[in-house]
């Protein structure tokens, strides 16, 4: 024990604290637990094994460019910059700072040139099997220690794909075959995080930045709009800031300059957390599912 | 805590064995509430939820993998830091620990250092909370904390010293606040 545990637990010594149970408590909850207990199914001898997922990918160009929005499906009233609440990017970047951890929900389509940066074209051809896009899909995701990019992630699409990643195991379950790739390593991620030196760093690569500010019809919260474009990548962007908490909340990415036709991807909902709880990046093995370690990446 | 591998085995299909589990385990489990969430209401409704998820998901616990002990901690971990995931249930617990020092019968000195401690606490992160905890309050070894939260001891061992360096800055900082408080009400 180091010196400063030493003295934390000199000063929590010195601390007194009432944490003794009320037995009342204790068993109006043994009552619940019973009748809870009544209401269950009889209790399994062999538990379903639960597995700690992911896929790895660089599928991560989603997230790379994680952070555009979009309007379509928005109801907006644009106001003029003088009437509209002030934003500066730093506030944005300081929000961001304040969180560790992400839930994306949105329409992809990624090009089969950005899958290929992180599988191994048999696998590609086995996830991409009948698999029509643009598809829905879902993420969640953790920031690693460093916040340099995500940590454990979990990702789901519609028609039941799921994949899960940390830093030493990327899992894959392929449900039209009942099949789970397992690699090692991460091969999905979300990399660079979505901190706020990120959102920095992107408006100094990126050209074209502007800012527009609306209002939504619906809610009445007032939004900023960023459009950018990264020609180096053929990509652009559109990313909506609400003011009320400086964070992204929604993102579209283009590939191509000019924000032309369908987007990549259209993440239509961002929502930050602190944590995540361990359990939402575990993955619990279908029946008869057939497990396959491959080398994909 | 060496009987629990069998005490498990039996209360997979008999309920008085887990019940005599439940017994067991209650009151470790309520004092990680509300040593977390410095509120003893709010705790018995946390450490409610705690019970009753684990006879939802008894089946699915691996008594050849972790102790039974660890796995309670872990799901009350997650219970918590969903419960303080809204800052405002945050702000509202402290408003309340602040009250419920200030109602305390204790001495000022006292009172005052379990409110810094409290304010400075539920300022940090939660897994920064879990582990000063589990750490100080459970005494939980680093090898069970890692457990309990699906990590390495060695990534434990550093977060430790990330949680204790970041507490000692809120402690200071909450301080000074409270410092300049008292003089601006003189």
């Amino acid at each position: 024990m180091n010196n400063d545990q030493r003295q934390f637990e000199k000063f929590v010594r010195g601390i007194k604290f009432d944490d003794s149970p009320d037995p009342k408590h204790r068993d109006r909850l043994e009552q619940e637990i019973l009748a809870a207990m009544a209401k269950q199914p009889r209790q399994r001898q062999q538990p379903l094994e639960t597995w700690r997922i992911i896929m790895k990918s660089r599928i991560t160009k989603f997230a790379t460019a994680a952070v555009i929005v979009l309007m379509a499906v928005l109801g907006v009233t644009f106001l003029e910059r003088s009437t509209a609440p002030a934003w500066a990017i730093e506030d944005t970047a300081e929000a961001l700072d304040h969180f560790n951890a992400v839930y994306i929900y949105g329409v992809a389509a990624p090009s089969l040139e950005a899958l290929e940066q992180g599988f191994d074209k048999e696998i590609i051809r086995a996830l991409l099997n009948d698999r029509e896009m643009p598809i829905a899909v879902e993420f969640w995701a953790q920031a690693n220690e460093e916040r340099t990019r995500s940590g454990n992630i979990r990702i789901e699409t519609s028609d039941g794909l799921v994949g899960t990643a940390d830093d030493t195991k990327t899992y894959i379950y392929e449900p039209n075959s009942n099949t789970i790739y397992v690699q090692q390593g991460c091969h999905i991620m979300i990399e660079p995080w979505l901190s706020g030196d990120f959102l920095l760093k992107l408006k100094e690569f990126t050209e074209d930045w502007q800012v527009t500010y609306g209002k939504d019809s619906a809610t009445g919260k007032d939004l900023a709009f960023i459009t950018c474009t990264a020609p180096s990548l053929s990509h652009s962007m559109w990313i909506v800031i609400d003011l009320e908490t400086d964070l992204p909340v929604r993102y579209k990415i283009w590939h191509n300059t000019k924000r032309k036709g369908r987007p990549a991807y259209d993440m239509q909902r961002i929502i930050f957390f602190e944590e995540l709880p361990d359990d939402r990046f575990q993955l619990q093995i279908p029946e008869g599912a057939k497990v396959v370690e491959y080398g994909f990446g | 805590m060496d009987n629990d591998g069998q005490l498990v085995a039996e209360a997979r299909n008999d309920p008085a064995a887990f019940v005599q589990l439940y017994r067991r385990h209650y009151d470790a489990v309520f004092r990680y509430c509300v040593h977390r969430l410095c509120e003893r209401q709010t705790a018995e409704d946390v450490t409610s939820a705690v019970f009753l998820r684990v006879v939802e998901n008894f089946s699915s616990f691996r008594a050849g993998e972790q102790q039974f002990r660890n796995w309670l901690y872990k799901i009350a971990t997650n219970a918590v830091n969903n419960h303080l995931r809204q800052a405002a249930r945050r702000n509202v617990l402290l408003k309340r620990a602040c009250e419920q020092v200030n109602n305390q019968d204790s001495t000022d000195a006292l009172a005052e250092k379990l409110a810094l401690m409290k304010e400075a606490v539920l300022a940090l992160r939660p897994r920064y909370q879990t582990i000063i905890t589990l750490r100080f309050f459970e005494n939980l070894k680093l090898t069970e904390i890692a457990e309990v939260l699906g990590s390495s001891p060695g990534t434990i061992r550093s977060q430790l010293a990330r949680a204790l360096a970041k507490l000692r800055k809120k402690l200071a900082t909450v301080a000074t606040e409270k410092s300049k408080v008292t003089e601006n009400e003189q």
